[in-house]
Parts: C-alpha cells; sequence; structure tokens
C-alpha cells in the first residue's frame, strides 16, 4: 500500500470539503516499473474531452484513435520512485486548475497515508492549511 | 503434447491478431473444456474494489490509477489508461449494511440533465455516489464495473 494520499481542495468549489487522492497500488507498480508515457499524452486527452464538453458534443465523442493509442505506443519515461509517482498522479488524477495555478494559500498536499484523519467528521471540517 | 491448429472462415478474410501486452510479462489464456465463441460486445474496461469507510483503500483494481475521496459516499474512480469513448456501461456495488437497516444503494453521480452527468463520467474518470434515502453513506465494501 502506497505510502502517501494526496489531500486536495477545489477552488472552484469552496463549500466543498476537502478531497483524499487514494493511488492504486497495481498504477504504482506500473510507474515504478518505468510502464508510463509521457503525462502529456493524458493532458492531450483530456483537452479534447473538454472541448468537447465545451461545445456540448460529448454524448457522441470519440477519442482520436492516434492521440488514445499513444498511451500505450509513446515512449515510456523510464522507473519512477514511489514520490515521483505521487507527483504524477497528481497531475493526471487532479482536475489541473487546482495544482497549476496558484492561490493565496495551499490547494493540494501530499501526506503520509497515517495523517489522514479517519474520522469522516473531523474530514469534512478540513481546510488544508499553508 | 497439444497442438495449435488456426482455421480460416470461408465466409471471410479477416485475420487473427495476438496482441502482447504493454509490459514485460508473459500472460497466459487458458480455455475452458468446451466448445464455445467469443463475444464481440464489448469488454471489461475497468474494475475496482475498495474500503469506502474510514480513510478509505483499495483491495484491488484493473485499469485504475486511483480513487479519489470526495466526500461521504462519493468517490471518483479515475482510469490509468482513458476509455476511447464516455458512452461506457456502468455497474456500482457496495455492502448493504446500515445500523438502522435501511437499504444502501449506489449508482452514477449526477442529476436529471444529462449535463450534470457529463462533468461526473468522462473517458478518464466516473463519480460513484452510495446512500440511503437519508443522505450518503459510507459503507465497508464498494465496487465499480465499467465496459465499453
Amino acid at each position: 500500500m502506497s505510502k502517501y494520499r494526496v489531500i486536495f481542495e477545489d477552488p472552484e468549489q469552496p463549500e466543498q470539503s476537502a478531497m483524499v487522492l487514494v493511488p492504486s497500488d497495481n498504477w504504482l507498480e506500473e510507474a515504478k516499473a518505468g510502464l508510463l508515457p509521457p503525462i502529456s499524452v493524458y493532458w492531450a486527452l483530456q483537452d479534447d474531452e473538454q472541448q468537447a464538453i465545451a461545445e456540448g458534443r460529448h454524448a457522441t465523442f470519440k477519442h482520436d484513435p492516434d492521440k488514445h493509442a499513444a498511451q500505450w505506443k509513446a515512449p515510456r519515461i523510464g522507473p519512477l520512485t514511489e514520490e515521483e509517482a505521487i507527483e504524477y498522479l497528481v497531475m493526471k488524477d487532479i482536475p489541473r486548475h487546482i495544482w497549476s495555478q496558484e492561490y493565496n494559500r495551499p490547494m493540494f498536499k501530499i501526506v503520509k497515508t497515517e495523517e489522514v484523519p479517519s474520522d469522516r467528521q473531523f474530514r469534512n471540517a478540513w481546510r488544508i492549511a499553508a | 503434447m497439444a497442438t495449435i491448429k488456426l482455421q480460416g472462415n470461408t465466409s471471410g478474410s479477416g485475420s487473427i491478431i495476438l496482441t502482447a501486452p504493454n509490459t514485460n510479462s508473459t500472460r497466459t489464456i487458458t480455455l475452458p473444456d468446451q466448445d464455445m465463441a467469443l463475444g464481440g460486445a464489448g469488454s471489461l474496461e475497468a474494475w475496482v474494489n475498495f474500503k469506502g469507510t474510514g480513510t478509505i483503500s483499495i483491495f484491488d483494481s484493473g485499469n485504475v490509477s486511483s480513487l479519489t475521496d470526495i466526500a461521504t459516499g462519493r468517490y471518483n474512480t479515475n482510469f490509468s489508461s482513458a476509455l476511447a469513448s464516455a458512452n461506457y456501461a456502468t455497474s456500482f456495488d457496495n455492502t448493504s449494511y446500515h445500523p438502522n437497516n435501511v437499504s444502501v444503494n449506489s449508482s452514477l453521480e449526477g442529476g436529471p440533465n444529462l449535463g450534470t452527468v457529463v462533468a461526473l463520467k468522462t473517458t478518464s474518470t466516473v463519480r460513484q455516489t452510495v446512500g440511503t434515502n437519508g443522505g450518503n453513506f459510507d459503507t465497508a465494501q464498494c465496487s465499480v464495473l465499467v465496459a465499453l
């Protein structure tokens, strides 16, 4: 099991409590084995889909076959440490506006698993401190 | 010693292609001891089985890079590899235990409008909501199946 979790908030949803990203062990093994494509492969797919949503054509949307196949055909980036894999995962699975822009306080933090409160009532009241 | 026999079809000239996995692993396909025809109705694209209480954790998964614990009874399943289309089928399940013995159900989160669903069911992620008629609820075991 990963030593890490990622706590994040969405500045576009200020009423939403802090969320917790939980890495998959199977995916981490792939990352450590060097089997991941460049992160830009996923961003290209996300951009195309977001554009389809914005233009109201998501119902019939299909990825460009070449861009989709790049997930397996693009050159691999090589083995990552667990810490590097978590950073990669942040950029892949957390919405981009949360980690790519500066706010007046942190919007995400990578923490040790045991640092995440297991009590839901406590976590629902959480805010990420500077 | 078993033999392998490849047989063409007189009704068509299509090819059989076996593609190796995208890892250095050797994978074995073991067929059942009976005649059968493989269906062409798509395939399981992703699955996950996880603990939804406390600090959530993944028991096991396939093509899932992470889960996002959004709030009580609300979870995103994030796919390792994006799917080709967002028009996939989903199945959500959960353990039924609730302290007051009311039923607990899982479903795709979304409002009555298709537009509400769109942002929560993309080729990269899908959101599950678990709850009773009294509100969202965390259960000990949840699962998600995605087929396309």
